[in-house]
């Protein structure tokens, strides 16, 4: 029964671990198409697949990121406050909302961070003023290919909360861990460096992807012949991208985000229009 | 917290691959949470394997409650109520998954 799919999925999570935990994502948004259109998995098979993934992932690239300092675990737990909320919230209201429509709106909302995050100006070096309050959200870390240390503060938290909550309520609705979103708010709204954007939502998503995971395995749609080779894979993809993010420069994962999130807008637009795989 | 509950987790998923892989035809599906003890018992490899999923799953929520512990042990009561307050609120989301 693993033997015939087993290589195949378990090189499917290969990929998506490896990319994914380079910018940032579980690598649910890129799992559940291959798995469907590539090997013929069942939708929700795919999803709950993906979302063992996107924890496996989070769990294997957090414990890199960590040791390097790299998450900022301030952060990602005040963030978490309420993109659990809004996932919540995702979830009860998941059957309610139209799913072309709310797909029609994320893929707008990545094409725009997309195109954004191409056109912005590089300061992955440059120190932020601390606008947080008490609640001391700055970070520093050691920049391997800056080869100096590199300290930041965090400004506009309340937009980063509101953003945080649509991030966990999309996660809800569609399955997934919602570091597409994350990182951009991260990046662009909070001023946080692309390589501590990438850890701390590395390190969220495993946490905001546990209830989905449950409810999903509650239903029965977290079969072993499927998550089982596709946590192996990411897994070790993930511990392959932590190690190959450390000798790009900020700016060329900054790119190859935003190349991601431009082929996401295509992706979720074809879908809106009912010209994919949903 | 992270490294103990992947090592368990894929651990138990390596133990159900053998056993899988010397039992050809034995159930190595989805199950339950309440056939997985009996499964277990009977070395099924469909326990085994559901079990390192659930494993997986729970890990991160394990960590969150080793930063409300870390947390309160170096008396930093704000991060500590957030911890608290996203623990909390995770648990809520799972009760309202399985109602």
């Amino acid at each position: 029964m693993f033997t015939s799919v087993f290589p195949a999925v378990m090189f499917v999570g290969l990929l998506t671990g490896t990319f994914g935990s380079m910018v940032g994502l579980g690598g649910g948004v890129l799992l559940v198409p291959l798995l469907t259109l590539g090997l013929g998995v069942p939708i929700h098979q795919a999803i709950g697949a993906s979302l063992v993934a996107v924890i496996a992932t989070s769990s294997a690239a957090a414990t890199a990121y960590l040791e390097d300092h790299f998450t900022n675990v301030r952060l990602a737990m005040v963030l978490e406050t309420t993109t659990v909320c809004g996932a919540i919230l995702g979830g009860l209201s998941a059957v309610a909302l139209s799913r072309t429509v709310l797909t029609g709106l994320f893929a707008a909302a990545l094409a725009f961070v997309g195109v954004a995050m191409v056109c912005r100006q590089t300061r992955d070096d440059t120190p932020m003023g601390e606008t947080a309050g008490s609640l001391a959200l700055g970070g520093s870390y050691y920049d391997p290919v800056l080869r100096r240390r590199v300290r930041y503060g965090v400004r506009n938290l309340p937009v980063g909360l509101a953003v945080s909550f649509v991030a966990g309520n999309i996660s809800g609705l569609l399955g997934i861990g919602g570091g597409v979103i994350k990182v951009p708010a991260l990046v662009l709204a909070m001023g946080v460096p692309i390589r501590a954007a990438v850890a701390t939502s590395n390190f969220m998503i495993g946490v905001t992807a546990v209830a989905s995971a449950y409810i999903y395995y509650s239903r029965g749609f977290i079969v072993p012949q499927v998550a089982v080779p596709t946590a192996v894979g990411v897994f070790l993809g993930a511990l392959l991208g932590t190690r190959l993010v450390k000798r790009l420069q900020a700016r060329w994962l900054e790119v190859i985000f935003a190349l991601v999130l431009l082929v996401f807008a295509a992706q979720m637009a074809l879908q809106a229009l009912g010209l994919a795989w949903h | 917290m992270l490294l103990g509950g992947l090592a368990v987790s894929f651990g138990l998923m390596a133990f159900g691959l053998v056993l899988a892989g010397l039992v050809p035809g034995a159930p190595a599906g989805y199950l339950p949470l309440s056939q997985i003890p009996g499964g277990l018992k009977r070395l099924e490899p469909a326990a085994f394997l559901n079990l390192a999923l659930l494993c997986l799953m729970v890990t991160p929520l394990a960590r969150v409650a080793t930063s409300i512990a870390a947390s309160a042990v170096a008396r930093d009561w704000t991060f500590c109520a957030l911890t608290a307050a996203v623990f909390l609120v995770l648990v809520l989301s799972l009760i309202l998954g399985v109602s």
